[in-house]
């Protein structure tokens, strides 16, 4: 600990401007994340701007910090001193849990006082934050500054890595958190496996060579992780599972006119109607996937999956629930069964929100605390009657709605994660939304708006099948020559 | 005598280039060892694998009875390195490097750290990246000598050095060869000569022999014999394998003796070139004989 401590110290002196600068950095960071958060113009300087810089100066400083005692070559003057190696590693760490993440983690602090959020309660996603930060950013960036000779190869690689899980990135917003949580296990144990490895033996041929077929599997693995095992884990952490145990699903009705998209789709859309039954009193139900199979006569088939079947829409009809989904399936297989029966299979997966809670709070442009870490206001000056709402850390995995005077519930932008950490990995500790604004008619020229939060209580997978479908029936105009949608019987 | 340092067998690849090809070395303690070789033989090579530097291809090497390769905190607290090469934290100034380096060594004496900045003249408050390569190497060694190391190993420490630094290095070395361990390589013989007690040539990867200094200075010897007539027997002839490097003019055969004896040596010549007028055998500089060994490599051997 003392020999750690020691080499600490003379991190801090040899890397005392790159520290200021990082303090500096946060510090503007923090100035225009609140003057934004009051209204205030930004000046020549953006929010985002500032947390570009701070990531690139944390990462300069991280790389040079790991250099300073470099582990690949053969000519370092401390690998003949009497160096531990579990000091010089837990040196370095030492010195980005100070230098670079207590910054951020001050920084944070700071805009949630300043902006007023309950301290208590954003502890924890504070505190997760930090963790999350540390193990998934700063601690790999050690880790790939470790394998590297020189600072320019550290931010080639680093920029390399950056795209790399760029692509990677889960697009199933709800269900991502799983895809997400085997990332950041193999990020994990990659970077303590290199770490270990490279300061207690230096090999660096091994470390490099593991990691990157660390990164190949867990990359492979994030992409062959089929969407029904992130449900499957998603629906065992149902609140109530049995909630949903009397709702069912069926193919059908086939679409009226009324119910086409009117923008014009792509070759290969259908429409795939759902209706839902049985859905419990107090709760609403919430499409969150939905993966279809379609099989011609002749044995052929095709699989559309969930990022081909969006939006799916709601509509309340006399049958119960009615789903729409516009599916792009693929163009060939369509034109050539349009005239044909086939079947139709799918799984769709749905959450059952209820628990709902409400909380008036007065119309006004200063930020007021509501339920679930959320605050919210309006934006009186540049649009008229619009409601934001803001969650620090992360928005929080609910139906969010406002309701301002007589009006229905305007719903804030749903792509809500059900992931149970309290935090996601963000710079940027502030995560804002916007109701969609009163645009009919005059402001309702009330004095306060009602935000009301519905928690998930069940994850639900249904299968439906359907055999006899004319597809030509829902195929979406741009694939429809004159034919217009008839009904037809659903098996 | 026990050894301080040994290699067993040691192989080297670098690809496809074998650097050190089944080295054989030992290290006596409290000697001051010259590994003398041309530039390539593998000499730093050597020197990184005892440091667990780099490792072995196969064989191994023991240092103060630790495999290099198992080298840890404990055995470098009492063991120096230097080398023309190394890389040193440049912002550092040298009063600094000598304080960071302080709590490192538990022997570090702090007596001994003022003498060697006195005398080496070192300017206490300048940093490494402004002083001169010369200064630096003074630095460096005098950070390796302030903890009373039992092993002190360089790696071509004069190269490139002017002759007063050399001194002023050397000077430094002599005072700790009593208590300290030295390996010193260096293809610049001269200087290993002033002080080394013991010498190893190595040469493509392999010792072509390793001894002590006084011996080795004893048994080579250019010999120079006037001939009183013809001799006995043609020069073309094959020479005793230990007489290198033969030179011969109507009346005189000029050669290397490599294993000179006074008694044997002289019977030797007058047996194959009968009567002879004058034999005179002159000592060799130690850069003499490693030229006349690199030239006729396989006879030396």
């Amino acid at each position: 600990m003392r020999q750690a401590l020691h080499i600490f110290k003379k991190d801090f002196r040899c890397f005392r401007y790159e520290i200021c600068l990082m303090l500096a950095v946060t510090a503007v960071f923090v100035v225009l994340q609140v003057r934004k958060s009051f209204g205030t113009p930004y000046g020549p300087l953006n929010s985002w701007e500032a947390e570009m810089l701070m990531v690139i100066i944390a990462a300069v400083l991280i790389g040079r910090l790991i250099l300073a005692e470099a582990l690949p070559g053969d000519r370092q003057f401390w690998i003949t001193r009497p160096y531990r190696w579990s000091s010089l590693l837990g040196a370095k760490l030492l010195f980005i849990a100070v230098f670079v993440n207590l910054p951020i983690l001050l920084a944070h602090l700071f805009i949630l006082i300043l902006d007023g959020f309950p301290l208590v309660s954003s502890l924890p996603r504070l505190v997760w934050s930090q963790v999350l930060l540390f193990a998934v950013v700063l601690a790999p960036s050690a880790a790939l500054a470790a394998l590297c000779r020189n600072l320019a190869s550290f931010i080639l690689y680093a920029v390399v890595l950056a795209a790399i899980a760029f692509l990677l990135e889960a697009r199933l917003w709800e269900v991502a958190w799983v895809m997400d949580g085997l990332a950041v296990v193999v990020v994990i144990a990659i970077s303590a496996w290199v770490l270990c490895l490279q300061y207690k033996r230096r090999r660096t041929q091994l470390s490099r060579w593991s990691a990157i077929a660390g990164i190949a599997l867990g990359g492979a693995a994030m992409i062959a992780m089929p969407w029904s095992f992130a449900f499957a884990v998603q629906s065992r952490l149902s609140k109530q599972p049995s909630l949903g145990a009397g709702v069912q699903v069926a193919f059908g009705p086939s679409p009226a006119i009324s119910d086409w998209p009117t923008a014009k789709q792509p070759e290969g859309a259908v429409n795939v109607p759902i209706t839902v039954q049985g859905i419990p009193e107090g709760t609403e139900l919430r499409p969150d996937a939905l993966v279809v199979s379609i099989e011609g006569s002749g044995g052929s088939s095709t699989k559309v999956n969930p990022f081909s079947c969006a939006p799916v829409t709601r509509h309340s009809q006399p049958v119960g629930l009615v789903l729409r989904a516009v599916c792009r399936a693929d163009p060939d297989f369509v034109k050539n069964h349009g005239d044909g029966l086939v079947t139709l299979r799918g799984s769709i997966y749905l959450t059952l929100f209820g628990n709902s809670k409400s909380t008036t709070i007065p119309l006004s442009d200063a930020p007021i605390n509501t339920s679930d870490g959320l605050q919210c206001y309006t934006d009186t000056v540049h649009a008229e009657w619009d409601v934001f709402c803001r969650s620090p850390f992360r928005w929080p995995g609910r139906l969010v709605y406002a309701k301002l005077g007589r009006t229905d519930a305007n719903s804030f932008e749903q792509t809500i994660s059900y992931s149970p950490f309290p935090a996601e990995l963000n710079l940027n500790p502030i995560e804002t939304r916007w109701a969609s604004s009163y645009a009919s008619g005059p402001p309702p020229n009330v004095p306060d708006v009602t935000i009301v939060v519905k928690e998930p209580l069940a994850h639900l997978r249904r299968d439906f099948e359907a055999h006899g479908i004319r597809l030509s029936a829902f195929m979406l105009p741009a694939m429809r020559v004159g034919v217009p949608p008839t009904e037809l019987p659903i098996h | 005598m026990t050894d301080m340092l040994r290699a067993i067998d040691l192989v080297k690849r670098f690809r496809h280039v074998r650097v050190l090809d089944g080295l054989n070395l030992t290290v006596p303690e409290g000697s001051v060892f010259g590994l003398a070789g041309p530039n390539g033989a593998g000499k730093t090579t050597t020197v990184k694998i005892l440091m667990n530097i780099l490792r072995p291809t196969s064989g191994h090497a023991v240092v103060m009875g630790i495999d290099s390769e198992a080298l840890g905190p404990d055995a470098f607290a009492k063991i120096g390195y230097v080398s023309e090469n190394q890389e040193m934290p440049e912002w550092m100034t040298v009063e600094y490097l000598l304080g960071y380096l302080k709590p490192f060594y538990p022997s570090w004496d702090d007596a001994r750290a003022e003498q060697l900045v006195r005398q080496f003249d070192l300017p206490l408050d300048r940093q490494l990246r402004h002083l001169s390569r010369g200064m630096r190497m003074k630095a460096a060694l005098a950070s390796s000598l302030a903890y009373r190391p039992r092993l002190l190993i360089m790696d071509e420490p004069f190269s490139g050095l002017d002759p007063l630094v050399r001194e002023d290095l050397i000077d430094g070395l002599l005072e700790s060869a009593g208590e300290t361990t030295i390996l010193i390589s260096s293809h610049d013989l001269g200087e290993i000569e002033s002080f080394a007690s013991h010498i190893g040539y190595l040469d493509r990867g392999r010792l072509q022999f390793s001894e002590e200094m006084t011996s080795l200075t004893a048994r080579f010897r250019e010999v120079e014999v006037v001939l009183d007539s013809p001799p006995l027997v043609p020069l073309d002839r094959p020479w005793p394998a230990h007489w290198l490097r033969p030179e011969t003019a109507p009346a005189l055969v000029r050669f290397v003796e490599t294993h000179f004896d006074p008694e044997r040596t002289p019977d030797e010549i007058r047996r194959l070139f009968g009567d002879v007028r004058n034999i005179s055998a002159h000592p060799m500089p130690l850069r003499a004989i490693f030229v006349t060994l690199a030239r006729e490599q396989p006879k030396a051997a």
